[in-house]
């Protein structure tokens, strides 16, 4: 059992590797990123923040009254 | 327990296997040999022994390559009389991309084009953009990760520094 552990293990570490520096061409492209659209996300963001901003939203204190 | 710390080595030993470090300060600046976009004249780091080179590697994806082009044509402009260059070496995939890049923000420095991306690896880059000066003598003196505009009074300096010795 554990030797099919190993084995496996082994398998699925090797086909770990880090994608390098100059071969992010893809993943910058707008389809790759979590928020389709920029703006609409950092409004998002600005409105929680705003709302959430007495409870300490993204760990910066602010006083809820969507100002800053 | 004993297969289950021969487990854990193989993964630790490779995880670790691609670990590999850029080309850092006092180490001599790896050769190439590449062809700029323009002419396609092929270009050698060694054709340049003697000056002081900027050599700044970029892609049309990378966003800070775009604030990056004007603080380097003001360097080439700046200092192109005083034995100094800029390389600065494409690296997409598709160098269509960068011609397309090039169209819209102008470069008057020598750019050049390595789609194998047999220079990038070479100087095994951690970011994009990443810059190296490399002085007279071919050997690196500052390594800049990444660029933001405000590092243009830090790379003026250590250009004009390096010029000056």
């Amino acid at each position: 059992m554990s030797r099919y552990l190993l084995i496996a293990s082994l398998v699925i570490v090797a086909g770990c590797s880090p994608v390098k520096a100059w071969q992010r061409g893809d993943l910058s492209h707008q389809e790759m990123q979590f928020n389709g659209d920029s703006l609409d996300a950092r409004l998002n963001s600005h409105i929680y923040f705003s709302k959430e901003g007495a409870s300490g939203e993204a760990s910066i204190g602010g006083g809820g009254c969507g100002c800053n | 327990m004993k297969n289950l710390i021969s487990v854990i080595t193989c993964i630790v030993i490779l995880s670790i296997q691609s670990t590999v470090y850029a080309v850092s300060v006092g180490e001599r600046a790896p050769i190439f040999n590449l062809t700029t976009f323009e002419s396609e004249k092929r270009i050698n780091l060694s054709d340049y022994r003697g000056k002081v080179i900027l050599l700044d590697f970029w892609a049309s994806w990378c966003t800070s390559c775009r604030q990056a082009f004007p603080v380097l044509n003001s360097f080439h402009h700046q200092f192109k009389a005083k034995d100094f260059k800029i390389l600065a070496i494409n690296v997409d995939e598709d160098p269509k991309d960068g011609k397309h890049f090039l169209r819209r923000y102008s470069a008057d420095f020598t750019v050049l084009s390595d789609p194998l991306a047999i220079t990038p690896e070479k100087y095994q880059l951690k970011a994009m953009p990443m810059s190296f000066i490399i002085d007279r003598d071919g050997i690196v003196r500052k390594v800049k990760v990444g660029f933001k505009v405000t590092d243009k009074i830090s790379l003026y300096r250590d250009i004009k520094m390096m010029i000056k010795e």
